[in-house]
């Protein structure tokens, strides 16, 4: 655990507290348990996102790939009537080829990371709302999917399976990227790409490496997500959901230049994104301030590290 | 300069394709469209609707179009164009009609202009054909008051409020519980984001258990607030009023944990609008009332009539 880690961890203790002082259903099972499955949600493709930031690229895609990929899965589990796993094969097969082909474009073409992606946010948006002729796609006159509903919602001892998944993603990508060769090559061809590429490593294959992981992990938080929400709107569902990958990315540790960053602190940062929100209902704070409250304490926060940091260098040099 | 031009290229190339099927059919037959505000089943089965009146009157070209964004500014971009393309009609669901007058009165100069769905009374509109939202959140306020005849705190969940539509539903449910035993505790926004929607009533559940009724205003709230309810096993205990009919709302009418939805019929917006802009155009202002509002009414889907209504909607948009 690193100093930004540290520090994110106490902020997320001080406003747990806080909140737990002013409302304590905030500690109940209940809320906790709906947190952790949020948390599960949105940390997924948070960690996605981080591994492509540490590359210094970025994936603003994200949000509109999940709104395509959500609704081709619910169109071939209702319309088509696929064979469940087939069709969660389908998916993540899908968010790996956009993944490839994000980063193929970004290393074979040379093209800058933000706008593929934002050509990506814009095309697969698109896509998904000619795909379904702006129709909503739900499970609402759908057969019997209840093996897979147990699976991508339902819990087991008590706790929600988005989490559990997001625990087995942390634990798997956190071993890749803090403890092989594949974690350091990221780390450095995000520091340095040129040095990077001197010294022998082949930063098309590890960038594309990220871009891969990127894509595999937003096909599988579709499938969690389409049955959070059981019905998937082209034109909305995941609008918004880069940025909360990115800050929770940014908020966890991540240089947007690249080269800094760990699953801990993405994990720690998409925790504090949503207990952000979750505090607003339980303390009852008007809807609307929501997204301002968001931003302020994010806005705090980072303040506060950088002060704290600053002192620290200041003291190290004295 | 080589690659901007290499950049143009595609871009003509759409744009030709684009106008080509466009062109050609404005030559020979008259255009009316009808203007959405945003991506939703409701239009799909207003769809249908066009798809009636087009089989009617094939001497025309009658097209929908949906906004990319549920945005004013975005809004005014698509009828700018189809003035700019001449169509001989546009029905129009504004997005902010308040304030929007400007842009519809340049749309009525040049064509004929019918809202549908929210309307503008301050524009030069020849009619409105849609629901009164005043009347729907009325009659949901009944429904609220027939699900929980002993009073208790009621929570309501929308998009955003500074939609009309939710702030007429929301005035008309205010009305019709004057009065009365039940209290509206709360309304949560979620700004269209179905996870958010559904957190909010998650945490509304957490937090308190004093509520006994959820209201979920918004095509989409109300399957949210099933999914929740039921996550929690609170069935029964919250009971559950909602309005439009999206197929999780009509499984929960079904097995009793909603107890009842409030339903508009986007079917008779869009034949409506569409045959009265033919009837318009050809000098027929007869159907036209003296207040240039036609009202269609709302329906109430409870459990005596939800399999009926279940099968009627599979129907509607199964055929697309």
């Amino acid at each position: 655990m690193n100093r930004k880690d540290l520090g994110l961890g106490a902020l997320l203790v001080v406003i747990g507290a806080i909140t737990a002082f002013l409302n304590p259903l905030f500690l109940s099972t209940v809320n906790l348990l709906n947190m952790a499955n949020l948390i599960g949600l949105f940390g997924i493709f948070s960690i996605g996102q981080g591994l492509i930031i540490i590359t210094a690229g970025i994936d603003l895609s994200v949000g509109a790939m999940l709104a395509l990929l959500g609704v081709v899965f619910v169109d071939l589990l209702v319309n088509y009537e696929l064979f469940w796993p087939f069709a969660v094969l389908v998916v993540l097969v899908a968010g790996l080829l956009l993944g490839a082909l994000h980063g193929v474009l970004v290393t074979r073409l040379g093209l800058q990371p933000f706008v593929v992606t934002l050509c990506g946010l814009l095309i697969y948006r698109g896509a998904a709302r000619y795909y379904t002729q702006d129709g909503t796609m739900g499970f609402g006159y759908a057969g019997d999917l209840d093996t897979l509903t147990w699976l991508a919602s339902g819990r087991s001892f008590g706790i929600p399976h988005p989490f559990l998944a997001l625990l087995v993603v942390a634990l798997v990508v956190g071993v890749l990227l803090h403890r092989s060769v594949f974690g350091r090559y990221l780390y450095a061809v995000g520091r340095n790409e040129e040095a990077a590429r001197h010294s022998g490593i082949d930063t098309r294959a590890v960038v594309v490496g990220a871009y891969l992981l990127g894509g595999l992990l937003a096909g599988l938080s579709t499938v969690l997500l389409v049955f959070y929400t059981s019905s998937v709107s082209p034109s909305s569902f995941g609008n918004f959901y880069e940025l909360y990958a990115i800050a929770a990315a940014v908020l966890g540790g991540c240089s947007l230049r690249g080269g800094e960053g760990s699953v801990l602190g993405i994990v720690l940062g998409t925790v504090l994104l949503q207990i952000l929100q979750n505090l607003v209902n339980i303390l009852g704070i008007p809807s609307s301030l929501n997204f301002a409250v968001m931003g302020s304490v994010i806005l705090l926060g980072v303040l506060a590290d950088q002060q704290f940091g600053r002192r620290k260098a200041a003291l190290a040099g004295a | 300069m080589q690659r901007r031009s290499l950049l143009a290229a595609p871009a003509a190339f759409a744009l030709s394709a684009a106008a080509l099927p466009r062109g050609a059919a404005a030559q020979d037959k008259k255009t009316l469209a009808f203007v959405v505000n945003v991506s939703a089943d409701f239009w799909t089965i207003a769809r249908r609707g066009i798809e009636k009146a087009n089989r009617e009157y094939p001497q025309y070209n009658m097209e929908m179009i949906v906004p990319a964004q549920a945005s004013a500014a975005e809004q005014r971009r698509i009828v700018d164009e189809l003035l700019a393309r001449r169509v001989a009609g546009i029905a129009i669901s504004a997005i902010n009609p308040g304030n929007s007058t400007d842009m519809l009165n340049r749309a009525a100069a040049q064509a004929v202009l019918f809202t549908t769905d929210s309307d503008a009374p301050n524009s030069n509109r020849a009619v409105y054909i849609g629901t009164d939202n005043v009347a729907a959140g009325r009659e949901a306020g009944r429904q609220m008051k027939a699900a929980l005849p002993q009073g208790g705190k009621a929570m309501l969940f929308v998009g955003t409020m500074d939609a009309d539509n939710a702030r007429e539903r929301v005035q008309g449910i205010r009305e019709a519980l004057q009065g009365g035993n039940i209290e509206v505790a709360d309304i949560r926004t979620d700004e269209s984001d179905m996870a958010r929607a559904k957190r909010n009533v998650e945490d509304t559940l957490a937090r308190r258990d004093d509520i006994d009724l959820m209201v979920g205003l918004w095509a989409y709230n109300t399957p949210q607030i099933y999914q929740a309810v039921k996550g929690a096993g609170r069935e029964g205990k919250v009971r559950i009023v909602g309005f439009d009919e999206d197929g999780l709302t009509l499984r929960g009418v079904a097995d009793g944990t909603i107890h009842s939805t409030v339903v508009q019929q986007p079917y008779e917006f869009g034949y409506r609008s569409m045959v009265g802009m033919v009837k318009y155009l050809e000098g027929d202002r007869s159907f036209i009332p003296e207040n240039k509002q036609i009202i269609v009414p709302t329906r109430i889907i409870d459990k005596s009539n939800v399999q009926e209504f279940q099968a009627q909607m599979r129907e509607l948009l199964r055929s697309r």
